[in-house]
């Protein structure tokens, strides 16, 4: 346990030490603090409307001032940040479990199995993500849950075609051949010898991964297929003021420059965990040699 | 003359690749640059082709055919690359551009450097084929029809088509199987003395450079340590270097006696 | 004479579409004993990876019997089962044939782990050090080194010493040292004659395109000419009275 604590602090200094990596900690950092405290607090309980005051500018009691129906802009983006990032999360984990599934199938030795995987994905990846979450809608209703299904699905599709080559090139080697030849279980070289070999790819994919999530979430409320009614979400705050920007900009302002330095941060994420936690990218890691 | 190296100094950011090489390569000479991998000789001969990569910085001279090749121009690179020198590289396979035949690969050097008709170059190509040992059927090939050999004598065919005054062969024969490789040096070897041409041979086996060249200089992380006849280092090196590489080619190789007992 | 360990009898094997079948190995009859070095000699073509591979069970002949040490692999689990487990591999790209993700210390520890599984962590690391020693390597230091961080020499000694760590009866090595500097080659020999020394019982399958290479280590060479056994016989008589002129021509791209 003490190398991994040293391991990961090691990859926390390497991220540190770019301005794209700081900047994604430091925002990401603040995602998860903010969602947290609105668990528990918030400046305005969001039932709380205040109908003389609606449309508001931002003002001491209201620092990002009110919506349409005089509710605190500022507690809705704070309780909306906890449920994007349920939503990242979620997306993320589903994304890489289906598609490390779906790169198992196509680099298995079995001819078939691997044929058809290939064939599946490539016809699976013309599916638009917003007609998989409408089909889930109409079963289950709009929720988070159909988001994180739509995404997830659409992404593992998306890691699996990317991650294909590299891992097909793990899956070759003399490496996978020799751990095959001693003994081990196909589905542990998968994951001990061919996933690690991916990192490069994979961990910048998922990270884009969890930014598109965002995007996908603010477009399917905004189509009312996303989180339901009442549920808060950057999304629901984008869409509820969207309407009126041309009278209350300032509204639509606050979401919007949440939305993009989250998602920016997200995909500088990537980069910057690719060239941090991959033993052959950063030397930090192998040793503590020649660390610049 | 046809190279003179003078105090040649390659950096690639702040690293030292190579230093103070001094080397000479006279007319119709065959030259050897021998040295373990990391060595740095593969650096000087990408010096020589204009080819060093582009974060890396060289100082001191080097002169080929006359011409200063340190801070020459792309252009002038190129024309002189075209018509004074001929390449041979060490994985003929991946040197040969795959989707063109023999013909049209050993043909490209004669169509960017010299202005002949058509059925004068498909003579020319015919000549070099068969020159390099290869049937007029292999013309139409693609390289992954050929053997490693073939790809190689392929190779050696695009160098020299152009009738260069200097063949740079880089590891030529590294990636061959043993009684191929003896075949590919002797096919160069001969040609290059028949055409007059000088040439640098580059490799980490002593034994394939004592086929190879007359002469020869040994490298140690970017230092040329030493240099003289190639025999007579075969016999007595003087440098550790030397006298490991030539101490790993006498254990690899079979005795003179040992492999001569039966025709004797 | 010491046990047959692997014997190969009548090999056809042949590759490619329907179209453009090759046989690449005609009728070959291949056996190897414990304790021996045999080197399997040809040029490129000649079939001699197909054939040592289909030996050790990682390919499987057209037609004909691999027979370890009794058993047929072909038949049945048992045979195949014992010689995976009783064999190691060495491959040409050293760099090819450790992960590039694992320390040093995973990667040679590995096969140990996977055959011996309730082996304490303290014995695994004991027997690694051992092998790495034995091929002149310092556990110490290199243990917890990546590939990327090691010379080619280096890389090709930890695996040898990964291939040799759960004790097998057999080794195949393959062109492990064709993709080697001809100076560090020397090295790589040291350490295949020292896991024959600690472990006198061991066969050694050395592939390889050059005479020059196997002379001192191998007691045995088999010649191989596009896909049929040319000539075999132990080296010293192989290399004084051989009968083939194919097998001259290999001494002679062998000779200074």
């Amino acid at each position: 346990m003490a190398t991994l604590r040293v391991t990961l602090r090691v990859i926390l200094r390497s991220m540190w030490r770019r301005a794209g990596g700081r900047y994604s900690l430091i925002v990401l950092g603040l995602w998860v603090l903010v969602s947290l405290v609105s668990l528990v607090w918030t400046p305005y309980s969001l039932l709380a409307t205040d109908g003389f005051h609606v449309w508001s500018k931002p003002s001491a009691a209201h620092p990002l001032g009110t919506d349409g129906v005089g509710a605190d802009v500022l507690s809705w983006l704070m309780a909306g940040s906890r449920t994007n990032l349920i939503i990242a999360a979620l997306s993320v984990i589903v994304a890489a479990a289906f598609g490390l599934l779906l790169v198992a199938a196509m680099v298995s030795r079995h001819g078939a199995l691997s044929a058809v995987s290939v064939v599946l994905v490539d016809a699976l990846i013309s599916v638009p993500t917003v007609l998989v979450a409408l089909i889930l809608c109409v079963p289950f209703g709009a929720s988070a849950a159909v988001i994180v299904a739509a995404c997830g699905f659409a992404y593992g599709l998306n890691l699996a075609r990317i991650l294909r080559p590299s891992a097909m090139l793990a899956a070759r080697s003399a490496y996978v051949q020799s751990a095959l030849h001693s003994g081990m279980p196909a589905a542990r070289v998968f994951l001990t010898h061919i996933v690690p070999n991916t990192l490069p790819v994979l961990v910048v994919q998922l990270s884009m991964s969890a930014g598109t999530s965002i995007l996908a979430e603010a477009g399917l409320t905004y189509l009312g297929i996303g989180v339901g009614a009442g549920v808060p979400s950057w999304g629901h705050s984008l869409a509820t003021s969207v309407k009126f920007v041309g009278i209350y900009p300032l509204t639509v302002l606050w979401p919007g420059l949440v939305v993009t330095a989250v998602v920016v941060a997200l995909n500088l994420l990537g980069d910057a965990l690719r060239d941090a936690a991959d033993p052959l990218a950063n030397p930090a890691l192998r040793g503590g040699q020649d660390e610049r | 003359m046809s190279v003179e190296i003078r105090n040649l100094n390659i950096t690639i950011g702040s690293k030292p690749i190579v230093h103070d090489i001094d080397m000479d390569i006279a007319d119709g000479e065959r030259v050897g640059l021998v040295g373990s991998s990391g060595s740095g000789k593969s650096m000087i001969a990408k010096a020589l082709m204009g080819l060093l990569p582009a974060n890396a910085s060289a100082d001191g001279s080097v002169r080929a055919g006359g011409a200063q090749l340190i801070g020459a121009n792309d252009t002038d690179m190129a024309d002189l690359r075209g018509r004074y020198m001929g390449m041979v590289f060490q994985n003929p396979a991946a040197a040969l551009n795959p989707v063109t035949t023999v013909a049209q690969q050993v043909e490209l050097p004669l169509r960017l450097h010299y202005d002949l008709s058509a059925p004068e170059r498909q003579e020319r190509v015919k000549t070099m084929l068969s020159k390099v040992g290869l049937p007029e059927s292999a013309l139409g090939k693609y390289p992954h029809e050929l053997s490693g050999g073939q790809a190689q004598r392929v190779g050696i065919a695009t160098a020299l088509i152009t009738s260069p005054r200097l063949i740079i062969a880089d590891e030529p024969t590294t990636a061959l199987d043993a009684i191929t490789q003896r075949q590919i040096v002797d096919l160069l070897t001969s040609l290059v003395d028949d055409a007059g041409a000088s040439m640098l041979f580059i490799t980490h086996d002593f034994a394939v450079l004592a086929r190879a060249t007359t002469r020869c200089y040994v490298l140690e992380d970017g230092a040329m340590v030493e240099s003289g006849a190639t025999a007579d280092l075969l016999d007595h090196p003087h440098t550790e270097q030397a006298r490991k590489l030539v101490a790993a080619a006498r254990e690899l190789t079979l005795h003179r006696q040992e492999a001569e007992v039966h025709h004797g | 004479m010491a046990e047959i360990l692997l014997q190969g009898s009548g090999i056809n094997k042949s590759f490619g579409a329907r179209g453009a079948r090759r046989q690449v190995l005609f009728d070959v009859d291949v056996d190897v004993r414990a304790g021996e070095c045999l080197a399997v000699i040809g040029g490129s073509g000649s079939g001699k990876t197909t054939l040592t591979r289909i030996l050790l069970g990682l390919e499987t002949a057209d037609s004909g019997v691999v027979e370890y040490r009794g058993h047929n692999i072909a038949e049945g689990r048992q045979g195949l089962r014992m010689l995976r487990e009783e064999s190691g591999l060495v491959f040409q790209d050293p760099f090819s044939s450790l992960d590039p993700r694992w320390r040093v210390g995973s990667s040679v520890a590995e096969p140990l782990k996977l055959r011996r599984k309730k082996l304490p962590s303290a014995a695994v690391k004991q027997r690694v050090a051992e092998v790495l020693g034995l091929v002149g390597l310092d556990s110490a230091t290199l243990g917890s080194r990546y590939p990327i961080d090691l010379s080619g020499g280096q890389a090709q000694r930890v695996a040898i010493a990964r291939a040799i760590v759960a004790k097998p009866k057999v080794v195949l090595a393959d062109e492990a040292l064709s993709a080697i500097d001809v100076a560090v080659r020397v090295q790589i020999l040291d350490a295949f004659a020292a896991i024959r020394r600690a472990d006198p019982d061991m066969a050694l399958i050395m592939v390889s395109h050059d005479l020059g290479v196997v002379r001192h280590i191998a007691d045995r060479i088999l010649v191989l000419h596009e896909g049929r056994v040319e000539e075999s016989g132990p080296t010293a008589r192989l290399l004084a009275h051989s009968q083939s002129a194919y097998t001259r021509r290999l001494i002679e791209a062998a000779s200074l």
